[in-house]
């Protein structure tokens, strides 16, 4: 159960159980552990799961509507905009979006929903190893992946743009397993919009 | 053996025209270099009025060093030598006439003539100039012409921007094209030799720009792609480009009249990019990961089936072909065990062999005599000869990467091999 997440979506009246797992996940199945609206998984690769995806219209998350008046409010916005820039990592020669980075897009695609004015641009990142050029694919591969996986909770293809700098960026230059596995990343960065809502599943993690 | 192909060359070559084409045919024929054999030749210091005295050094300072480079001739001080280069330096008007000389000196006659209007010392063109002239006197030896006219365009990193560089094929006159501080990448040489493309991040993302490298001129090549990497030129001046789509990069072919673009290799949720077309134009390789690690791959130039060129594997990672401009042999990197080796493979898949087995070597560019590769190591830019094994570091350094080397961009030659 570690390697997978389970989650249920309120879709259209029913109920709609993904699965994602590492590996690609049935297209749907019983949900022994319902967890709370808003966390919907599916993969954003393979055409199994294309059934669950996108929730879209209806859907309501997020319903804890707050005016950012005070300085908490104000610090929790600044924590929720690091969460949604956080760069999210990926193995050596390789655009899958990992089990970790999932449940870091996860809160990235709640915060996207409850700010639809938000629009981001997915920079796709590798490390020294392999060359140039085909790391410049492979940084756009990355960069699709994420909006894919995007694309799959339902958010609109048109809020992201996608860009590659291969290994030309790498924001730990040495020559180490550690370095390699911080600099094979998508990075986030806002184009237009900011954080004016926080969704109530992300209050928790937010507020200290 | 030596004396007989003189016999030879003497009967054949009775008209002492400068590049009398006939007559030469049966010399190159005589002469025609075997890795095994070097001909030797001494270069006699260029003689000059007073005045010329500088420029004159420094042209048998050049010739010599060319033709030393140039692998397949032992240039030598033994007076005893067959071959004999002279040179005169004389006014010519307000500008400098270099008379050049092949002396077959067990007859002590004049074999080959040729007479160059030489720019200044300090001028753009001195240094190509007297190349093209050592490229005439490489074939005069050996048949075909040397390669000294020509220059590596490459990158050299600094502190997070890549910026674009030239150097001249001997690794003098270095100079640097871009000074903006942002990431260019993948050079690739016009078939004029008078304009390069690469790919810049000028603008924030990958894109294709055309540089005029006699105005230094720049226009951005629109492909209608969010990103354009990897530029290659086909022989009528057309462009492949490697544009991002949503299910990867695909191949498209921009017309030399700006007519875009057209889809030439592409599969589903796989990227086709690194291309590089046949000498004919009529094929072209590139480099797809549609089979999970990147392999090389031909096809047409025009579209249709693409064919698999390297083993499949464990570990297979094969990247950056180059098609010779001799057509037969297809360079490439191959990451093996975690580092790069340069490789070369048949257009058909077969023949596949190593030329690097230890360090680090990789993004390989034909020089125009397609004998020749520039590459991209630990210790800097080094040109590999695939005929002798013959090494050099053309420019030393760290942070050297994707060398592209021009055609020939000067030749005095008629009888050109390409």
């Amino acid at each position: 159960m570690n390697r997978c997440l389970v989650a249920v979506v309120a879709m259209m009246g029913a109920l709609t159980v993904a699965t994602s797992c590492r590996q690609r996940p049935p297209a749907s199945g019983p949900a022994p552990t319902p967890e709370p609206p808003g966390g919907a998984t599916a993969r954003p690769t393979g055409g199994a799961t294309d059934t669950a995806t996108a929730p879209a219209a209806g859907v309501r998350v997020g319903t804890g509507s707050t005016s950012f008046a005070s300085a908490e409010e104000r610090a929790r916005r600044e924590r929720a905009l690091a969460l949604l820039l956080a760069p999210v990592h990926f193995d050596f020669d390789d655009d899958r979006i990992r089990d970790d980075a999932a449940a870091e897009l996860e809160r990235k695609v709640a915060l996207l929903r409850a700010n639809p004015s938000i629009r981001l641009e997915l920079v796709g990142h590798t490390d020294e190893r392999g060359s140039t050029e085909y790391n410049l694919a492979l940084g756009q591969r990355r960069a699709e992946a994420v909006r894919a996986f995007f694309v799959a909770y339902g958010l609109a293809p048109d809020r992201f743009t996608t860009l590659s700098y291969g290994e030309e960026q790498p924001v730990d230059p040495r020559s180490t397993e550690e370095a390699w596995a911080r600099n094979r990343r998508v990075e986030f960065r806002v184009v237009v919009g900011g954080i004016e809502r926080i969704p109530d599943e992300l209050l928790p993690l937010l507020s200290r | 053996m030596a004396s007989r192909v003189r016999v030879v060359a003497s009967a054949a070559a009775v008209v002492l025209v400068a590049n009398a084409g006939v007559a030469q045919d049966a010399i190159r024929l005589e002469l025609t270099y075997r890795p095994s054999s070097r001909v030797g030749v001494t270069v006699a210091p260029a003689t000059a009025p007073t005045a010329f005295r500088t420029l004159a050094d420094s042209v048998t300072a050049m010739l010599r060093r060319d033709l030393q480079l140039d692998g397949r001739i032992d240039v030598t001080a033994d007076t005893t030598a067959n071959w004999r280069l002279e040179s005169h330096l004389e006014a010519l008007g307000t500008g400098i006439r270099w008379r050049l000389a092949l002396v077959d000196r067990v007859y002590g006659q004049t074999r080959q003539r040729l007479e160059v209007a030489l720019p200044p010392l300090e001028g753009a063109n001195f240094r190509l100039t007297v190349h093209a002239a050592a490229d005439e006197a490489v074939r005069w030896l050996v048949g075909s012409p040397g390669a000294a006219a020509s220059r590596i365009a490459f990158l050299r990193a600094g502190r997070g921007s890549k910026e674009l560089y030239v150097v001249d094929s001997d690794g003098f006159g270095v100079r640097r094209l871009t000074a903006d501080g942002s990431i260019a990448l993948s050079p690739a040489w016009s078939p004029d030799g008078r304009r390069l493309a690469y790919v810049s991040f000028r603008s924030g993302r990958a894109a294709v720009v055309e540089r005029d490298l006699s105005t230094g001129a720049e226009r951005p090549v629109a492909v209608d792609a969010v990103m354009a990497i990897t530029p290659a030129y086909l022989p009528d001046g057309a462009l492949l480009v490697a544009v991002a789509r949503a299910e990867g990069f695909a191949l498209v072919r921009r017309e030399a009249d700006g007519a875009c673009c057209r889809v030439v290799a592409a599969a589903p949720a796989s990227d086709a990019l690194s291309p590089s077309p046949s000498p004919d134009g009529q094929s072209v390789v590139f480099v797809s990961n549609r089979l999970g690690p990147p392999h090389l791959f031909v096809q047409s130039s025009a579209g249709g089936p693409a064919r698999l060129l390297t083993p499949v594997g464990p570990g297979a990672y094969f990247v950056a072909p180059e098609w010779s401009p001799r057509g037969d042999a297809i360079a490439f990197a191959a990451r093996v065990d975690g580092a790069f080796r340069i490789g070369l493979v048949g257009p058909d898949g077969t023949g596949l062999r190593w030329l690097t087995t230890r360090g680090n070597a990789e993004d390989p560019s034909w020089a125009p005599d397609g004998r020749r590769l520039v590459v991209a190591s630990d210790e800097g830019l080094v040109v590999l000869d695939v005929d002798t094994g013959q090494r050099r570091v053309l420019v030393p350094g760290r942070g050297l990467g994707l060398p592209a080397w021009s055609p020939r961009l000067l030749s005095f030659g008629t009888g050109d091999v390409r």
